[in-house]
């Protein structure tokens, strides 16, 4: 016993000694709590770095970490009377000692007071008996085994950022810093740079050609080579009127009856821009450190096949207006080529329609009359431009169908209106004269009038429109009018 | 503090004393021997449940010759009057032939009334006896006659054979301190039960405490010590019984429709204070309420059908409530 308790009774001199043990055990627990608080901050900034955790976190995390025990200490310091009771509990001593302590400390009356003096002698010799250190044992916490585990985590964890970085600094995270050291110098892609990446290795499977899935479904060794980026049709001469368009996504094969020069290029410029392209064939999406000087003059060269493609086109262009000012059978065999070729030409241009339609719809309203055989396509496609179109191409004398085949829908729909309004009329006619019983089906409950009642007066005069009234025998009618009738006259 | 101590000693030896020479009779059954001499020192009335032939009326005839104490018995039957049990007045002629009434009394006017299978009287007559139960007087015309002290009432009831019974109301049953079962008794004790039979001898039991005695240990009893801990340990069990709106017991929630009263706590209290002198203590412990729960609040608490439904009892309740009331435990 100590020192200090030896003035002390044995029961008090007891009690103050379990306390201060629990006292010792709750500030070693509610200390390593704080540590372990710490400790989860300090390996937050070491795998985090300062990039994204600011030094002025950790004071902050401590800081929290020390209410935090602080609190918990004031909370859970239990009073010596509950202490006490603790060691009653843990000795099995049948609150001897509490119920001594308790009635030594707060006094009590002469009558009782002998049964008190003999209960705390009674006390005191069990109170003899009891050893602190076994009522209140020393054991590990859990708080104090987790500031143990994070001690170690963040031992570990500084030993690695040190051991990669060959100098203390916690500014980049410890991720970048594993990345680097495992694929060298290349920084990290960060995550813009990473989406941007993943919807140029797999875009959208709407937007995919036919035989590009294929091409993704490669294995990514394939796909990297310059040669098997190229879809099945790429790899295979390219017909003698085709153009072919540099994509990162394999080149589109163009009919050239089916493009007119400027929609080929709004097409292309488009496609580019979907697949991540500049209009001068440049890749906005690949990082700038990755675009090579191969690169640049692989989309140079393509680049300027292009050009020369859209000038043959044009020259054809203006050899087929030619021919078919000259001959009207010339315009149907055109129209219907068209037409066959729209429907069912290139598959890849349906397919295209198909999946973007505003996108060519938007193709030929800005073409106008420039692109005949894009109008026809896009009237195919049931836009709302097709008024438009069909005007230009019967100005510009084009072959096409679409003409013709618009007119005969304006009658058709033109004839439907006006059987409609004929129709909708006699509904609204019959609406008026509607006549007949209409028989309401309520539930057998109290209902209240939404009309209020009102007691309205009338002359006898009045009445007599009610005779046809069902409820009056018709016997009886002839009589009543007759009454009416006199009334009336009797009035007048 | 000598004194207390010698008090205290002679007090625990004085009840062992009385113990021993009732288990002279009686085998076994000491929970039920703990529980009467509790309620005879605590002031109380104790109600015996049990099937018939487990000594439930031996066990208070063996306290009877134990004590030095007056002992009356009354079976209860349905035509008994509430007069068979208070007394009546009756017209007595003196030798010199006037006459006068004078008040006899009944068999209620004993220490130890064994009131057998109270159960089976009529409501009047069962209210007759709890009326002088928790007044300890008796009431006839204008005259009121007071109970000697100790009064004890020992109520037996059987389980079985209800038809034809009236069972005790809910307020009725809460004037007993106790409510003790008497149980089968175990292998060893029937074997002595049968050995005890077969001897023709008739067993002798001495009086061991006269009356003053049993009154000096009342009041020992009374001086007993009850921390703070203790007494709100016993609120607290008896709170938990109460199915009130936010503060309940999930189980008394779920199984109970009516909790302990408040006599409930007192006799937690007062029966504690005479246990741990029983067990040589100045102080009352937690495990004394502990041990008292059951035999204190089980007649004192009335379930619903859901409980009744589930098969769950008032012994099942409690020993849950005590297994989840809070411990003095470290943080």
């Amino acid at each position: 016993m100590p020192a200090s308790d030896l003035n002390l009774g044995l029961v008090e001199g007891l009690v103050e000694t379990c306390r201060k043990r629990v006292a010792g055990q709750l500030r070693t627990r509610e200390g390593c709590l704080a540590l372990a608080v710490c400790l989860v901050g300090f390996c937050g900034l070491l795998v985090l770095g300062t990039r994204y955790v600011p030094f002025v976190t950790l004071p902050l995390v401590a800081g929290l970490g020390v209410w935090i025990a602080a609190r918990r200490l004031g909370t859970y310091l239990p009073t010596r009377y509950a202490v006490a009771q603790l060691v009653d509990a843990r000795s099995g001593l049948q609150d001897a000692v509490s119920t001594a302590y308790h009635f030594k400390t707060v006094g009590i009356d002469k009558q009782h007071g002998r049964v008190a003096a003999a209960q705390y002698e009674s006390a005191s010799r069990l109170a003899a008996h009891v050893d602190p250190r076994q009522a209140f044992p020393g054991v590990v916490s859990p708080a104090q085994r987790a500031s143990v585990w994070l001690l170690a985590s963040a031992l570990v964890l500084f030993g690695l950022r040190v051991g990669l970085q060959a100098t203390i600094s916690f500014e980049p995270p410890l991720a970048s810093l594993i990345l680097t050291a495992i694929f060298g110098q290349r920084p990290a892609p960060n995550a813009d740079e990473r989406q941007r990446a993943a919807a140029i290795e797999r875009p959208d499977t709407d937007q995919l050609l036919p035989g590009d899935e294929e091409f993704f479904e490669r294995p990514a060794s394939e796909q990297d080579s310059p040669k098997s980026e190229l879809p099945r049709e790429a790899h295979e001469e390219p017909p003698s009127e085709a153009v072919q368009m540099p994509d990162v996504e394999g080149l589109i094969t163009v009919p050239l009856e089916e493009q007119g020069p400027e929609g080929l290029l709004e097409d292309s410029t488009l496609q580019a821009e979907d697949a991540g392209l500049s209009p001068d064939g440049q890749d906005n999406n690949l990082p700038s450190d990755t675009g090579s000087d191969l690169w640049d003059e692989e989309a140079q060269s393509l680049f300027d096949k292009l050009k020369q493609a859209f000038d043959n086109m044009l020259q054809t262009l203006d050899m087929a207006s030619t021919e078919s000012s000259s001959s009207e059978s010339g315009q149907e065999q055109g129209s219907g080529s068209t037409e066959e070729t729209a429907s069912s030409g290139n598959p890849a241009d349906s397919g295209e329609a198909e999946q973007d339609p505003s996108g060519q719809a938007a193709d030929a309203s800005m073409e106008g009359g420039e692109a005949g055989p894009e109008a026809g396509e896009s009237a195919s496609a049931g836009t709302t431009s097709g008024e438009d179109s069909t005007g230009d191409q019967s100005g510009g004398g084009n072959a096409s169908a679409a003409g013709s085949s618009d007119g005969d829908k304006e009658l058709a729909e033109a004839e439907q209106l006006e059987v409609l309004g004929a129709l909708e009329e006699l509904y609204m006619e019959r609406a008026e004269n509607m006549r007949g019983e209409v028989t309401i089906e309520t539930r057998l409950a109290e209902q209240s009038a939404s009309v209020p009642y009102n007691q309205r007066s009338t002359s006898h005069g009045d009445g007599s429109g009610s005779v046809s009234r069902d409820e009056i025998p018709a016997s009886y009618r002839t009589y009543i009018q007759n009454y009416f009738d006199t009334l009336r006259r009797n009035a007048e | 503090m000598l004194a207390q101590d010698t008090t205290l000693h002679s007090a625990t030896e004085q009840i062992d004393a009385v113990r021993a020479q009732i288990h002279r009779v009686i085998v076994g059954h000491e929970r039920v021997v703990d529980g009467v001499l509790n309620a005879l020192l605590s002031g109380g009335h104790v109600l015996l449940e049990g099937v018939p032939g487990l000594g439930k009326t031996t066990l208070l005839r063996t306290l009877g010759r134990a004590l030095h104490l007056d002992y009356s018995r009354i079976q209860f039957t349905p035509d008994l009057m509430p007069a068979d049990i208070l007394g009546s007045v009756v017209m007595d002629t003196n030798e010199l032939g006037a006459k006068a009434l004078r008040f006899e009394k009944g068999p209620v006017f004993a220490h130890l009334v064994l009131a057998d299978e109270i159960n089976r009287a009529t409501p009047r007559t069962q209210s007759a006896l709890l009326e002088a139960m928790q007044e300890k007087t008796v009431t006839s015309g204008t005259t009121t006659h007071l109970l000697d002290e100790p009064f004890l009432v020992m109520a037996t009831q059987n389980p079985l054979e209800m038809e034809g019974t009236y069972p005790l109301p809910e307020a009725q049953l809460d004037r007993f301190l106790l409510k003790l079962l008497v149980e089968y008794p175990e292998r060893e004790d029937l074997t002595a039960i049968v050995d005890r039979t077969a001897d023709t001898t008739p067993l002798e039991v001495d009086a061991i405490l006269d009356r003053e005695q049993i009154l000096e240990l009342r009041r020992a009893a009374s001086q007993t010590l009850v921390a703070p801990h203790v007494r709100d340990y016993a609120i607290s069990l008896v709170l938990a019984t109460q199915p009130r709106p936010g503060r309940e017991h999930a189980l008394a929630r779920k199984y109970v429709r009516y909790g302990s009263s408040p006599r409930g706590a007192q006799a937690l209290v007062l029966c504690g204070r005479v246990r741990a002198l029983m067990h040589g203590r100045l102080h009352v412990s937690t495990e004394d309420v502990r041990e008292l729960a059951l035999p204190s609040l089980r007649h004192r608490i009335i379930l619903n059908f859901d409980a009744h439904a589930d098969g769950r009892t008032e012994d099942d309740l409690l020993l849950e409530m005590l297994e989840s009331l809070p411990e003095p435990t470290m943080p």
